[in-house]
């Protein structure tokens, strides 16, 4: 009768916090041992499960039975689903087949070939931004590299035009400072959204193929889709996406690069184990955990001895499977001469980033341009809790002080 | 052994292309491309991983 989580007499309790800037909530790791499915109470004491270890979260982010769509009953964030013209476009929160169509028209944008291409931008844009920083060796890193970074590089790869791009700054800065403001926050996103809306327009008025927004655009008059509301879903989703997580990889990578001199002494000497660092650094700190990994049963899964029943809940820990010692040897411990490769920071199956070969190109460029433009760069103070975003969705940095000798 | 990808499934994540260079390469639009079919070698084994790398199951390796 009673369906509150049990686990002995203790309740799981989630979601939990983390409590160090480096390290997942400490209960996952007793979590993880327990069970690779757990029971758990959300918000409301709402039962659902936790998928804790690395091998069943491969396995069920690739499992066709499990749906992300929140309009489901039973998805975790049911209650916060967005419905009609909100939810166009936002094809994170779709299912094959209508997740595919979204896909496919973005292979040529953010594939592979794409992402290098990018790179002579991506580099320029890295130094323009070093190049504003004071003359007076001290900054901070979260408000004047990771945000402005990689704002511009969304604007660029989108194809917001020069002479908005000023606008389109304060929009996002204002989301981005009322992210955690439950009251700003809608207003903020109205209004980037709003002008998403006419810039969308413009480009469907005059497509041009010299920007994303456009050969969208170009493509909807060639075949009637995506829509208006679509496309702007599209952008929106995006924008959203791809620019705090690259901002937060930024400012934490380089933290632990600077509380690990002698491995940051190693890839600076020798700049081609940049990528092995970087799918190291991104598995180490799993920014996006539970959150990225919302899902519901469709049909029974079994987990091990566990049954998930349709119409239940998981959330896939993304953080718990990266620190799996069953796949990585000494998962608690940064070695960025280990194979990462396998790690979950992206997520796996058909939702894994899109923006993947974007962000390691962003992450490699960037670090390389902050630690050579910046000599001698430390930490310029003890970093006390406000630095960090303990209560955020995505784990990340508020304000990061360094200096440097100029 | 002999390699094949399922273009169809390909959602263009760059993950066999960043395992086995040599292998795997992009099309026009961006999507995978098998450059050779036939690894010998250190390409085996990058291959291989690239099997287990790709999150939507598109490349496939048969014996031969
Ligand atoms: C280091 C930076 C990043 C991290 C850690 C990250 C993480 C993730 C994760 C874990 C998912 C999977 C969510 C799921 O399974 O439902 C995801 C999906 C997504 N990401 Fe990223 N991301 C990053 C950068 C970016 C960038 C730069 C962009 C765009 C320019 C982007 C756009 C997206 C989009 C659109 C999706 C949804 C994909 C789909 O549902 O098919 N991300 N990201
Ligand atoms: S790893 Fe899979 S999805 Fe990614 S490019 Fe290769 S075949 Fe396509």
């Amino acid at each position: 009768m009673n369906d509150t989580p049990r686990s002995g007499d203790e309740t799981v309790r989630f979601p939990m916090a983390r409590t160090c800037p480096f390290h997942p909530p400490p209960a996952y790791e007793e979590l993880r041992r327990r069970s690779p499915a757990v029971r758990a109470a959300y918000v409301e004491d709402t039962p659902l499960w936790l998928i804790t270890r690395h091998r069943g979260a491969l396995q069920l982010l690739c499992d066709s039975r499990l749906s992300t769509d929140p309009r489901r009953v039973g998805h975790p964030f049911a209650a916060m689903a967005a419905h009609g013209r909100q939810r166009a476009g936002q094809f994170i929160d779709m299912d094959p087949p209508e997740h595919d169509y979204y896909r496919k028209i973005l292979i040529s944008e953010f594939g592979y070939r794409r992402a290098r291409e990018l790179r002579p931008v991506i580099e320029r844009t890295a130094h323009e931004v070093l190049d504003e920083f004071a003359a007076d060796g001290a900054a901070d890193l979260v408000g004047q590299f990771g945000y402005p970074f990689s704002t511009r590089v969304i604007c660029h790869l989108l194809g917001v035009p020069a002479e908005d791009s000023a606008y389109f700054h304060d929009c996002t800065r204002e989301m981005i400072d009322s992210f955690y403001d439950s009251e700003k926050l809608p207003l903020a996103r109205q209004k980037l959204f709003d002008y998403l809306d006419s810039l969308v327009g413009r480009s469907e008025r005059n497509p041009s193929t010299d920007t994303l927004i456009g050969r969208l655009a170009a493509r909807q008059r060639r075949t009637g889709r995506p829509d208006h509301d679509s496309l702007v879903g599209v952008v929106f989703l995006l924008l959203t996406a791809g620019h705090q997580t690259v901002a937060n990889m930024l400012s934490l990578g380089t933290y632990s690069l600077l509380r690990h001199p002698e491995q940051l002494a190693r890839v600076r000497a020798d700049p081609g184990l940049w990528p092995t660092a970087i799918e190291e650094l991104l598995r180490f700190h799993s920014i996006v955990d539970w959150v990225g990994f919302d899902r519901v049963a469709t049909e029974e899964i079994a987990v091990g001895e566990h049954t998930i029943a349709a119409g239940e809940g998981v959330f896939v820990l993304g953080a718990s499977a990266n620190r799996d010692p069953e796949a990585f040897l000494d998962p608690d411990v940064l070695d960025i001469h280990r194979d990462a490769r396998r790690h979950l920071a992206f997520g796996f199956g058909v939702h894994q980033c899109i923006g993947g070969n974007i962000a390691r190109v962003e992450l490699e460029v960037g670090y390389r341009a902050l630690f050579d433009a910046l000599p001698g760069l430390t930490v310029a103070a003890e970093l006390d809790d406000s630095c960090f975003r303990y209560e955020a969705r995505t784990f990340g940095m508020s304000r990061f002080p360094v200096r440097w000798q100029p | 052994m002999r390699v094949r990808v399922l273009r169809e499934r390909c959602i263009g994540a760059g993950q066999c292309m960043r395992a086995a260079p040599e292998i795997f390469g992009s099309d026009e639009s961006g999507g995978v491309r098998v450059e050779s079919d036939a690894p010998v070698g250190d390409s085996e084994a990058e291959v291989l991983l690239a099997v287990q790398l790709c999150p939507v199951q598109a490349v496939l390796v048969a014996d031969g």
